[in-house]
């Protein structure tokens, strides 16, 4: 039972990690960057979407504030200031820093640095699966369904539609697409503010699963999401997935059964990986 | 022919020169009267510029952008602590040497992992070692202590009988970094160092001239883990011990920071770098204590629009402008 | 002396193939040109004989040793050196010390890390010999983005004279320049500097071709077809089927 409770448990947890890193794998794909400032967007979508929950009483509201603003703030980053600075990775860099600090600094401000967490859980599902000694809550259930569904939806746009294979392309071999007249740019664009909402997403709905949110969880949220760039490869669905169910899972494993690994086990898997399969596990080309 | 290049060069740089002298001639002089807290702050922004400098020479010079430095950083100190908290060994000789063997090693470890790929695989391989070097601190708490960290809290025995004191230690860290900025700085003008820069601007072309590139990113590599571990030694005294977030992401991070702003590809950028970095810090904080981290960023982001290839060229560029040499060859 | 053989080099990316059984060879001092039709596979050859892409099969032999699977930095130690078509300079540097940088690769200086690149006087004064019989010796402490692209190709032949070797291959040499510079580079390449230098010139300059070459192969779909003199190949009609389709007289 102790071991069905684990799964389940590192299967939302991974969940919520795989739509944190989706849009950082496919930023880092199509655009060579590492947006540091990533952890940033998951975490003031947390934030936001809590302040309104309570707000309004609704966990739905929440929810799309939670999708906009990072939505926005994305949008924001990417056009006023990463896009001025195009090529220029260095200054992205210093940019993307300082953005962490203000930003990070900000929400220690406003809310203070204990945990923050969920005011408000949709009432349909608040009841709980009861497996042997351990309540598996049904939110956890819908997480995990939830995000197979956007995974499964994402894979197939991946493979099955032109958008995908643009972007795809666009991963391999920027020149080509370009000079087929499609403005890459734009895909660009649409793919960073796509993939902050997906961050924003997995930050609202992730509260309850992670336990609340606090001023660093953009640092240690970015961290996550560089540890499954770096295990599942880039730019693929299959590998961002592949990444984050490895890790969820594997936490919530080794914490249950031999704790001393849990805090060892991230970057264990890496090294790993980084020896016998650099590139990641789904590694394309 | 090349004496009056000399010359014209010095003019050139006689404000940026004079400066330097300057505060040359007040960090020797003025230390016996400074408070204990200003000799932090510089000893600080000492130990965390020659990580810098060591960062640039493979992060500015060799194209090579290590996310992981402070893990090496981490190595060096923590052999140092570990061998005084273990084994009670507490003469400086033996701990720095052992502590900068220790961080060579951990390099050669990083670069050859890393240097298997191209690109920004580099910088995600790094960072995991980085990482890996501060959780294994994290966990093995038997050799490490765990979260808490190592604090000897010891001044440099030197033997002979000889510890330095708190201003000692000040005078040595200063010495050690000044002549460690100025190799750095030597080998990026000679053969060796001229070799990164092609290797990095034209692989292709560099290896037919006959350079073995990637034997030569290694040792580059290994150059700077020396001098990274190097400041790792030293940070064990002027930091009074070590502890896991010193060698993760965070302080990796805050190296490259320190190098960006200071400028890519200078060597001393990284010792402004920190220099403006450690002095800001300092002194915002004592403004608006809990919210400096936002000046911080602002300062970041304004350097972008105001000095773009860093501050130490924007300085030095100021320098020359001041006394009607302006924007000759840049 | 043979001093380059290359023997039955096959070379294909995915299904294409871009060499097929390529054999020829050149003695020492000889001065060889390789010309054919665009997407004949010259500068395909010429990378794999420099090493940077190694072939799917065949053997390369230079002075004598097997040199197939070399690095290419192996190769120029040994004494080949290459020039490239699209101007390969290093763009941060001054023109003095792209200079340096390739007199120095080939020797045990390239690994000194505390004297300056230029504190060497004869490492200088082979500079200046190079720089002067360019005429960007005055030149020298400029960005070499910021010299004209007949300059820039000058400096591109400096480089890889710099390691005085022992074969040059040149890979459009001339590209971009005018009558007079081309006239001028192939007098250089004739002159008695470089009396011992063997050449492999690919170009498409037939001027140039003809004024430098003693021999030519022809190169078409991959594989070396024809070769002989100035005056055989000019008489081939192979050749001048090649490019200009039947009937036509190659003049």
């Amino acid at each position: 039972m102790i071991f069905l409770f684990s799964v389940l448990c590192g299967l939302s947890y991974g969940m919520v990690l795989f739509l944190l890193a989706a849009g950082l794998s496919i930023v880092f794909g199509l655009m060579g960057i590492v947006n540091l400032a990533h952890g940033l967007m998951y975490m003031s979508a947390a934030y936001i979407g809590i302040i309104v929950a309570k707000l309004t009483g609704s966990f739905w509201v929440g929810l799309l504030a939670a999708l906009v603003s990072s939505g926005l703030l994305g949008l924001i980053i990417e056009r006023g200031l990463l896009r001025t600075l195009y090529r220029e990775q260095l200054s992205q860099i210093l940019v993307c820093f300082g953005l962490v600090y203000i930003i990070t600094n900000l929400h220690l401000w406003a809310y203070g640095p204990y945990p923050k967490a969920a005011p408000v859980l949709p009432s349909v599902l608040s009841g709980s699966l009861t497996l042997g000694q351990f309540e598996f809550m049904h939110y956890r259930l819908a997480v995990i369904v939830v995000g197979a569904l956007l995974c499964g939806f994402l894979f197939w746009a991946q493979e099955r539609t032109k958008l995908g294979s643009i972007v795809r392309a666009g991963m391999d071999d920027p020149e080509t697409v370009r000079a087929l007249g499609i403005n890459l740019m734009t895909i660009n664009i649409g793919a960073f503010v796509f993939g902050s909402v997906l961050a924003g997403l997995a930050g609202y709905i992730g509260i309850p699963v992670i336990g609340g949110v606090v001023p660093t969880t953009g640092e240690s949220v970015l961290f996550l999401g560089i540890a499954i760039i770096i295990i599942g490869g880039v730019g693929s669905v299959q590998g961002t997935l592949a990444g984050a169910l490895l890790i969820g899972v594997g936490s919530s494993l080794s914490q249950s059964f031999y704790s001393p690994l849990a805090k060892f086990f991230i970057p264990l898997i890496m090294l790993l990986i980084l020896i016998f399969r650099p590139g990641g596990l789904v590694y394309r080309k | 022919m090349h004496r009056m290049l000399t010359m014209k060069l010095l003019k050139n740089r006689l404000l940026l020169h004079a400066l330097t002298i300057l505060i040359l001639l007040f960090l020797i002089v003025a230390p016996p009267f400074l408070g204990k807290d200003i000799i932090n702050i510089l000893m600080k922004i000492l130990v965390f510029g020659l990580a810098a400098m060591a960062l640039d020479l493979v992060f500015g010079y060799s194209g090579l952008w290590s996310f992981g430095h402070a893990g090496i950083f981490g190595v060096g100190a923590y052999t140092v602590c570990l061998l005084m908290w273990h084994f009670s060994v507490y003469n400086f000789w033996l701990l720095a040497i052992a502590g900068i063997v220790a961080a060579v090693v951990a390099a050669a470890i990083f670069a050859s992992l890393g240097l298997r790929m191209r690109g920004l695989y580099f910088m995600l391989t790094t960072f995991a070692l980085g990482e890996l070097v501060a959780a294994m601190a994290r966990t093995f708490r038997k050799i490490t202590n765990g979260t808490d960290g190592i604090w000897p809290m010891r001044y440099p025995d030197l033997g002979f009988g000889i510890t330095l004191s708190h201003t000692g230690l000040f005078y040595f860290v200063l010495v050690v970094v000044i002549i460690s900025g100025i190799i750095l700085f030597r080998i990026t003008k000679s053969p060796f160092g001229y070799s990164l820069q092609s290797l990095a601007e034209n692989e292709v072309r560099a290896r037919t001239l006959g350079y073995n590139t990637q034997l030569r990113r290694f040792i580059a590599f290994l150059i700077s883990g020396f001098f990274v571990g190097l400041a790792g030694v030293l940070y064990v005294y002027t930091n009074g011990g070590i502890n896991p977030p010193d060698a993760g992401m965070a302080t990796s991070g805050l190296l490259m920071i320190l190098v960006i702003l200071g400028g890519v590809g200078t060597i001393w950028g990284g010792l402004v770098g920190s220099a403006v970095m450690n002095l800001l810090n300092y002194f915002i904080s004592i403004i608006i204590p809990a919210r400096w981290p936002i000046f911080l960023g602002v300062v970041f982001i304004l350097t972008i629009f105001f000095a773009r290839g860093g501050l130490y060229p924007r300085i030095a560029n100021a320098c020359k402008k001041a006394i009607g040499y302006g924007n000759t060859e840049g | 002396m043979e001093i380059l053989k290359v023997d039955n080099l096959i070379q294909a990316y995915g299904g294409l193939e871009v060499l097929r059984n390529c054999s020829f060879s050149i003695e020492a001092g000889e001065k060889v040109a390789l010309i054919g039709p665009n997407g004949a596979g010259k500068t395909t050859l010429l990378n794999v004989l420099n090493g940077i892409i190694a072939p799917k099969s065949g053997r390369i032999y230079f002075t004598g040793r097997e040199i197939t699977r070399l690095p290419t930095q192996a190769r120029t130690n040994l004494g080949m050196a290459r020039s490239f078509q699209i101007t390969s300079l290093f763009s941060p540097l001054d023109i003095l010390i792209n200079v340096l940088l390739a007199l120095h690769g080939t020797q045990r200086s390239s690994y000194d890390m505390l004297r300056p690149i230029d504190a060497s006087q004869t490492i200088l004064n082979e500079a200046q010999e190079l720089l002067e019989s360019v005429g960007l010796w005055q030149k020298r402490k400029m960005n070499c983005m910021k010299i004209s692209h007949g300059e820039q190709r000058s400096l591109e032949l400096c480089l890889a004279l710099a390691s005085k070797p022992k074969i040059l291959l040149l890979d459009e040499p001339s590209a971009g320049l005018s009558k007079e510079e081309s006239e001028k580079l192939g007098k250089t390449m004739r002159g008695s500097a470089h009396k011992n230098v063997a050449l492999l010139l690919v170009a498409h300059d037939i001027d140039l071709v003809f004024q430098v070459a003693e021999r030519i192969l022809v190169m078409n779909q991959g594989t070396i077809f024809a070769e002989g003199t100035a005056e055989e190949i000019q008489k081939n009609k192979e050749v001048a089927e090649i490019y200009f389709g039947p009937g036509v007289k190659f003049a």
